[in-house]
């Protein structure tokens, strides 16, 4: 008697040698069981095959740009700290002695085109209606609007609280993904971001200036764009 | 860069297919799954002195990314199926050869394989995918070995129904389900 389960160990290798040759035996004496066990044998044949094809295009640049990307102090840091060396602003670095005094913040715009938004942020942008916010860990991030710049992209403004400091940002959509085109720290909040007359903080919308003629999307066109994955009819 | 570091890496790069099918695997969406992979990657590099050489190193890497989807999933509503199983079923009765007959099999099995329920995803990956033995695949997913054998079972019983029809002729006297 050999049960399926022996049979699936049979094909898998995993039967004591002994018991393996008699299990080889009764496969060439038994047409059916052969059978059953060439549909088990099949089915990982079969999936190795749709997994080759399925994963054969070649990987997101932000994932091979994950391994050559310097080692950072911490994962959760990784946004923010890999796009303030990017923009050549080594003082700051997210989490770490931001400048109390508001004003301070100004100074350091860090206009940071073409950086990748950590999987933090990035799943914030994908998933989160404007004026809805994410945690995840420390991090609080909040996106504030959604709108399509003159150029036709995509564009969201967001900010971000962790570790007692702020930042603002906004990122848009590219071909390969979300992009960063500002982050500037922010003053220090307790809970969030408290913007004057509902503005974005001054770095921020100056890079919002420069995407040109806004068009602000819609509550039901950004739920949409939410629920394709941000993927757009063409 | 220290001499650990760039092993490491080292390690990364060769096991980077794997990781691919296997966070493809778990998230049944191609995007999700690179997204996945390359937070795997970052915490990798960043514990890479969490690994004990010596040990197989897609192990240590799978369950890294594994912890990381368990986290993803507490957090959030998971999307479903990308391609669901009536759109593979209906894609099948389209006339096709060759190339086009191979891209159904393909969906269908990629389909047939997303609505396994996740506990067997991730055995079916572990053991058909990357051939980990039955107790590698124990200790990566910490559950039973009989547990493992019985989840693979219901996986395999449920792939070869949908991707090779049913059984033509079962033989009670030659083998029993179990």
């Amino acid at each position: 008697m050999i049960t399926d389960l022996e049979l699936m160990a049979f094909i898998d290798g995993e039967l004591d040698p002994l018991r393996a040759e008699e299990v080889a035996r009764a496969i060439a004496a038994n047409p059916a069981l052969a059978r059953r066990a060439a549909r088990l044998g099949a089915v990982g044949d079969i999936l190795v095959r749709a997994f080759a094809a399925e994963t054969s295009s070649p990987p997101a640049p932000a994932l091979t740009a994950a391994l050559t990307r310097p080692r950072r102090a911490s994962a959760r840091q990784a946004w923010p700290a890999a796009a303030a060396m990017a923009a050549g602003l080594a003082g700051v670095v997210f989490g770490m002695a931001l400048p109390d005094a508001p004003g301070a913040a100004s100074a350091r715009v860090a206009l940071a085109d073409g950086l990748t938004p950590g999987p933090v942020l990035a799943a914030a942008l994908d998933e989160a209606p404007s004026e809805s916010a994410r945690v995840a860990g420390v991090w609080r991030v909040t996106l504030r609007t959604s709108l399509r710049a003159e150029d036709g992209r995509l564009c969201r403004a967001f900010d971000a609280t962790g570790q007692g400091s702020t930042v603002a940002g906004a990122a848009c959509l590219e071909p390969q993904g979300w992009r960063l085109v500002a982050l500037a720290p922010g003053p220090k909040a307790a809970d969030g971001f408290t913007l004057a007359d509902g503005g974005e903080p001054p770095p921020v919308a100056a890079a919002l200036d420069a995407l040109g003629a806004q068009t602000p999307l819609s509550a039901e066109a950004e739920a949409a764009l939410i629920a394709a994955r941000w993927r757009e009819r063409s | 860069m220290t001499p650990r570091d760039q092993e490491i890496r080292e390690r990364l790069v060769a096991a980077l297919p794997a990781l691919r099918r296997f966070t493809r695997a778990l998230t049944r969406h191609a995007a999700d799954a690179d997204d996945l992979a390359q937070a795997a990657i970052a915490r990798a590099l960043d514990r890479a002195g969490q690994y004990a050489p010596g040990t197989r190193f897609e192990a240590w890497l799978f369950r890294i990314a594994r912890n990381l989807w368990l986290d993803q999933l507490r957090r959030r509503k998971v999307r479903g199926p990308a391609i669901g199983l009536e759109a593979a079923e209906h894609a099948a009765d389209a006339p096709g050869a060759g190339a086009a007959e191979r891209q159904l099999l393909l969906v269908q099995t990629m389909a047939a394989f997303d609505a396994l329920p996740e506990p067997q995803r991730e055995v079916a990956a572990l053991v058909l995918l990357e051939g980990f033995a039955y107790q590698e695949a124990a200790d990566i997913l910490a559950i039973p070995l009989g547990t493992v054998m019985s989840r693979l079972h219901r996986a395999r019983r449920t792939l070869a129904e949908r991707l090779l029809g049913p059984e033509a002729d079962p033989d009670p006297a030659g083998a029993r389900p179990s």
